[in-house]
C-alpha cells in the first residue's frame, strides 16, 4: 500500500498526469482562439518550451557561479545537466517557433529580434557543450566553462525583454512581472497557458535530476578508474623494487 | 466623406459571405516613383500567393503598432495606404483582403481589392499540419533525449558491474 502510495505522489507520475492533464485543456477545453484558429494552440506548447531554455541557461549559470565560488562538483555537474537539457529545450523553442511561424507570419525564418537572442542562447548551449566535450579534462576546463556560462546568461533578460524593445513580429509580452497591464490573456487560454508552463517545468525538473544522476554515477566510474589504474601502478613500482633490491 | 461610415462599413464587407475574402501576410508591395500604391501580395497561410491592384475605391482600415486606425480609400490615401502596408509587412501584422475579379479584354483576370483592413474575425484555417508537426516534433524530441539517457544509465550500469567484478 506505502508503495502504491508512493508511486502515485512520486514527481514522476505527477508530471505525467499534468501533463495529460495539459494535452487535454489544450485540446478539448480551451476555446480556439478567434484571430489565428487551431493554429494558435501550438502557444501553449511554443512559450513554456521558450521558458524552460530561458530557465536552463539561468540554472547553467547559477550552477557554474557557485562552482566558481565553492569549488564543489555538485554545481558544475548541475551546470551541465541542465545545458544538455537546455540545448533540447531551445532547439525546440526555435523548431516550434518557425512552424508558428509559417501560417502566421507567412515565413520560416526572420531576422526580429526575439529569434536571433533566442538562437544566440542556442548557440550559447552547444558551444558550452561543444567546448567541455573537447577541452582537456580539469578544473581549468570547468573553470573556463561556468565563465562562458554566466557570460552567455547575459542573453536572457535580453530575450525576455526583446518584443518590449524591438515592436517588430513578436507581440508585446503579455504575462509576467513586465508585461503591459493593459494587455491580457482571456482567463481560460491564461488558465491553460499557466498549466502548460508548469507542466514542462516539472518536466524540465525531471529531466535535469535524471541526467544529474548519470553525471554523478559518470564522475564516480571516472574517478574509480583512476584510482584503480594508480593503485596498480603503485603495485607495479612496489614489486620492481622489491625485484631490484 | 463620413468617418462613421468608412468605420461602420469595413468589417461588414471584409465579413460579407458573398464577398470572396483572402486572410494573410503583406509579402511585397509595388509603389509608383510618386510612392503611392500600385499592387500589393498577400500570402495565407498556406502560403498561396495572391496579388492584388487597388482602384480608387479600394478602402482601407489598417491599425499601426501603436494600435491607431487609420481609415480612409486609395484616392484619398494611396501614399499612405502604402507606407501603412509595408508597415504590416515589417510586423508580420495579418491582413483580410476582400477583393472582386475583374476580367480583362485580353482574357487576363485581374484581382481588385476592394477593402483592406487588419485581420478580421473570419475564414479562419484549422492548420491542423502545423499543429501536428508541432507536437510530434516535440514528444519525438523529449522521447529521443530519454533513450538517449537510457542509453547512457545502460553504459554506467556495465560499468558499475565491470569495476565490481574486477575488485572480487
Amino acid at each position: 500500500m506505502t508503495k502504491v502510495i508512493n508511486l502515485l505522489v512520486s514527481p514522476n507520475t505527477l508530471s505525467a498526469a499534468l501533463m495529460g492533464t495539459t494535452l487535454w485543456l489544450i485540446f478539448v477545453w480551451v476555446p480556439t482562439e478567434t484571430n489565428q484558429g487551431a493554429v494558435q494552440r501550438i502557444l501553449y506548447l511554443h512559450v513554456p518550451i521558450a521558458w524552460g531554455a530561458m530557465m536552463g541557461i539561468v540554472v547553467v549559470s547559477a550552477g557554474s557561479f557557485m562552482y566558481l565560488w565553492k569549488k564543489n562538483e555538485v554545481w558544475d555537474r548541475l551546470a551541465v545537466a541542465s545545458a544538455e537539457v537546455g540545448v533540447v529545450f531551445g532547439g525546440l523553442a526555435l523548431l516550434t517557433g518557425m512552424i508558428w511561424a509559417r501560417p502566421v507570419w507567412a515565413v520560416w525564418w526572420t531576422g526580429e529580434a526575439k529569434l536571433t537572442t533566442t538562437l544566440i542562447l542556442f548557440f550559447i548551449y552547444v558551444a558550452y557543450l561543444m567546448f567541455r566535450a573537447y577541452f582537456p579534462p580539469g578544473s581549468q576546463r570547468q573553470r573556463l566553462a561556468a565563465i562562458i556560462a554566466i557570460i552567455g546568461a547575459i542573453d536572457t533578460p535580453i530575450i525576455y525583454f526583446a518584443a518590449n524593445l524591438w515592436s517588430q513580429a513578436h507581440p508585446p509580452l503579455i504575462t509576467g512581472p513586465a508585461a503591459d497591464s493593459e494587455s491580457s490573456l482571456g482567463t481560460s487560454l491564461g488558465i491553460v497557458l499557466l498549466a502548460s508552463t508548469i507542466s514542462f517545468t516539472l518536466l524540465f525538473i525531471l529531466l535535469v535530476k535524471i541526467r544529474y544522476k548519470i553525471r554523478k554515477s559518470e564522475d564516480e566510474i571516472k574517478q574509480l578508474k583512476q584510482n584503480h589504474e594508480l593503485d596498480s601502478v603503485k603495485l607495479h613500482n612496489i614489486s620492481q623494487a622489491r625485484g631490484t633490491s | 466623406m463620413s468617418w462613421g461610415f468608412v468605420i461602420l462599413g469595413l468589417p461588414s464587407v471584409a465579413l460579407a459571405q458573398s464577398t470572396p475574402i483572402v486572410n494573410g501576410i503583406v509579402v511585397g508591395i509595388e509603389t509608383d516613383e510618386d510612392d503611392q500604391l500600385i499592387a500589393f501580395v498577400v500570402s495565407d497561410s498556406n502560403g498561396i500567393l495572391t496579388t492584388f491592384k487597388v482602384s480608387d475605391t479600394t478602402k482601407y482600415g489598417l491599425e499601426n503598432q501603436a494600435g491607431d486606425r487609420w481609415v480612409s480609400n486609395h484616392k484619398e490615401g494611396s501614399i499612405e495606404a502604402a507606407r501603412r502596408l509595408f508597415e504590416h509587412q515589417e510586423r508580420f501584422a495579418p491582413v483580410t483582403v476582400s477583393y472582386t475579379e475583374v476580367s480583362e479584354s485580353s482574357g487576363r483576370i485581374t484581382v481588385i481589392a476592394t477593402s483592406v483592413v487588419d485581420r478580421e474575425q473570419g475564414k479562419l484555417e484549422t492548420n491542423l499540419g502545423y499543429i501536428f508537426a508541432v507536437f510530434a516534433i516535440t514528444w519525438i524530441m523529449f522521447f529521443a533525449y530519454l533513450f538517449y539517457m537510457d542509453r547512457k544509465q545502460k553504459v554506467v550500469q556495465y560499468e558499475i558491474t565491470q569495476i565490481k567484478a574486477s575488485l572480487k
